[in-house]
């Protein structure tokens, strides 16, 4: 037997845990080898102090604390118990994913009967709101104030990007509507 | 001989046996679960205080290990002992709990090792407190696993076949556990004394 064998089958051996071939084999290594002798010798020491720490007697009242947990938690409807929280990260990462995919399906998703996608519409609503929001100006501010032609030309330019990215995205045409 | 499910203990009270305690304690029998509890309540009281290190989480972990065996008794299908399930709770219960805490920061206070008075001369004993609470450091100092398979072989005494099943794992993996982590613990002790000094 090789030292290093001995030494990775030395605590089955110290615990009678070996079968009995291999256990004569390791009592012979012991009985010519000194290395391999002061190597069990110390680990038996140190197995003897830690098996010799003394033992603890259960607190008296452990009986009557345990009892009173086992009435309490039988007094909760399982329904009003706190989930195991560990799932709570998993679960909301889960979610969130969902609600990516789910969201990214019903902005830019067009079905084969060619309806229009969300995202055409909102951006439809928010072209029309600006030029909403210039005629429901209040009368007093519209009194006080001068539409200037800067003013109309920044809107036109802003209306043609708007058609502009109608046309490449979904090929709309939104001047003629179709 | 007819078995009828009742031995003697030490006191030479009538005792009844774990598995028909179990059989009463699943038809909702309370004082059953209480004669289970009496009688393994040391064994887990003091692998929750070794794992834990300190004797209010281990009254904690052992009411909350009791209460769970409780809850789950009606599953308990009699193929390992009772004991063996209930080491496998505590020791599966203590590691979660660690581990819980690791996460959240938190430290799980050490107390001084608990020592006994066994020696002639108060020299030797002082020793002897020494050794044990570089021992209990030692022990506490390890890694959850490795402090587990320690507890349950050279402090409960389990042998191989019982720690496999406590463990769920083969024969030859507590084999070489043990013995790591043995080898872990003396390297540990070689470092913070001189442990091989005789008394």
């Amino acid at each position: 037997m090789r030292c290093d064998e001995f030494s990775k089958n030395l605590s089955a051996f110290l615990d009678n845990e070996l079968p009995l071939e291999e256990h004569k084999k390791m009592e012979l290594h012991i009985a010519s080898c000194e290395t391999c002798h002061k190597e069990a010798e110390e680990l038996k020491v140190m197995v003897n102090i830690v098996a010799n720490t003394p033992r603890l007697e259960a607190p008296t009242q452990l009986w009557e604390m345990t009892h009173k947990k086992i009435i309490e938690e039988a007094e909760i409807p399982k329904h009003f118990r706190l989930p195991n929280w560990s799932f709570v990260p998993v679960a909301a990462a889960v979610f969130a994913l969902m609600l990516f995919f789910a969201s990214n399906y019903i902005f830019f998703h067009q079905d084969e009967s060619g309806e229009i996608p969300v995202a055409y519409y909102i951006q439809e609503h928010v072209a029309t709101q600006s030029e909403y929001s210039l005629s429901i100006e209040p009368v007093s501010e519209l009194t006080t104030m001068t539409q200037t032609e800067e003013d109309y030309t920044q809107l036109n330019d802003n209306i043609s990007e708007l058609e502009l990215l109608m046309e490449v995205h979904y090929g709309i045409d939104a001047t003629n509507g179709s | 001989m007819i078995n009828t499910g009742i031995i003697l203990n030490s006191s030479g009270n009538l005792e009844m046996e774990d598995a028909e305690l179990i059989r009463l304690c699943q038809e909702g029998d309370m004082s059953a679960f209480e004669s289970i509890f009496r009688k393994h309540q040391n064994r887990v009281y003091n692998v929750t205080y070794r794992m834990m290190g300190n004797q209010d989480d281990a009254m904690d972990m052992t009411q909350d290990i009791f209460v769970k065996a409780y809850q789950k008794i009606g599953k308990f299908n009699f193929k390992s002992s009772f004991s063996t399930w209930i080491y496998r709770i505590a020791v599966n219960h203590c590691i979660d709990e660690l581990r819980k805490r690791k996460r959240n920061g938190q430290s799980v206070p050490l107390e001084e090792a608990i020592t006994k008075a066994d020696e002639t001369t108060p020299e030797k004993q002082a020793v002897l407190n020494d050794r044990q609470q570089n021992v209990w450091k030692a022990i506490n100092s390890l890694k959850d696993k490795d402090r587990s398979i320690i507890i349950l072989r050279d402090i409960e005494g389990l042998s191989y076949k019982e720690i496999s099943k406590v463990m769920k794992c083969s024969m030859g993996r507590v084999k070489s556990r043990i013995h790591e982590a043995r080898q872990k613990l003396k390297k540990i002790l070689e470092e913070q004394t001189e442990l091989w000094n005789e008394i």
